[in-house]
């Protein structure tokens, strides 16, 4: 089972997880919000800066919409990892959504880094705020390794 | 569309499942202290900083995301380790 748990004051659901980009040498920790209205596995320019990543040799722009409409983004191929007790790491391969920065909107780098529904659909969750609990029983993943 | 990897690939490209275990474990360290039942300890010390998180402990504060960036360079802390979050005192709705 793995465990998120609900962050900052509104409460927004979130689990850390492993981005490995091997194209890009990215490995790294991002903080995931858990968001079932993304269709994908998203990484925000916050994160994306604060990782070093070098936006000038991502693959080509793509569009992507958001609330606020058409954005320029990326694909990447990616691989995101999660662990549980064990320790059991499960890893999705998967073409993730980077979102460029813009220097005319500085907000953007307030924007959580999103864990969209092409893993969430892979697993089964207990969302529950009124008692602090937020888990995910994994139903699939692309591998499954044990530590030991 | 690109073959997708198989599972030994993707094994040999996690690397070692320790290691990666114990990267998650640091990490969240970190992200506990965003937690909602603790979060309002930041916002009594950091009041609208960017602060800088690593092994659960705060590095760094600045007012802008892009000094407290710096910092974290020039301290030189694992960037893949390291949180960088705007400490919210009214925050606004986000529509994601």
């Amino acid at each position: 089972m793995l465990v998120g748990s609900f962050g900052k004051t509104s409460g927004r659901p979130y689990i850390e997880g492993r981005l490995l980009i091997p194209r890009l040498h990215i490995n790294t920790g991002i903080w995931f919000c858990v968001d079932t209205g993304s269709d994908s596995t998203t990484l925000m320019p916050g994160d994306g800066t604060s990782i070093g990543l070098d936006y000038s040799i991502l693959n080509e722009t793509d569009r992507s919409m958001g609330i606020s409409g058409p954005i320029d983004s990326h694909k990447e191929r990616a691989i995101v990892a999660f662990g549980e007790q064990g320790p059991v790491i499960h890893g999705y391969d998967l073409s993730i959504t980077i979102i460029s920065p813009d220097a005319e909107k500085p907000g953007l780098n307030r924007l959580p880094s999103l864990l969209g529904r092409d893993i969430l659909n892979r697993w089964t969750m207990l969302y529950s705020p009124t008692t602090d609990s937020l888990t995910f029983e994994v139903d699939t993943a692309d591998v499954t390794i044990e530590a030991n | 569309m690109e073959r997708r990897w198989t599972p030994d690939e993707l094994r040999k490209l996690i690397g070692d499942p320790q290691k990666i275990h114990d990267d998650l474990q640091e990490f969240s360290k970190s992200a506990e202290l965003f937690s909602t039942s603790k979060y309002h300890l930041l916002v009594e010390k950091y009041p609208d900083k960017w602060i800088a998180v690593y092994g659960g402990e705060v590095k760094a504060h600045a007012d802008s995301f892009e000094a407290v960036l710096e910092m974290v360079r020039e301290m030189d802390l694992p960037r893949d380790l390291t949180m960088i979050e705007l400490i919210e005192t009214d925050p606004i709705t986000m529509i994601l």
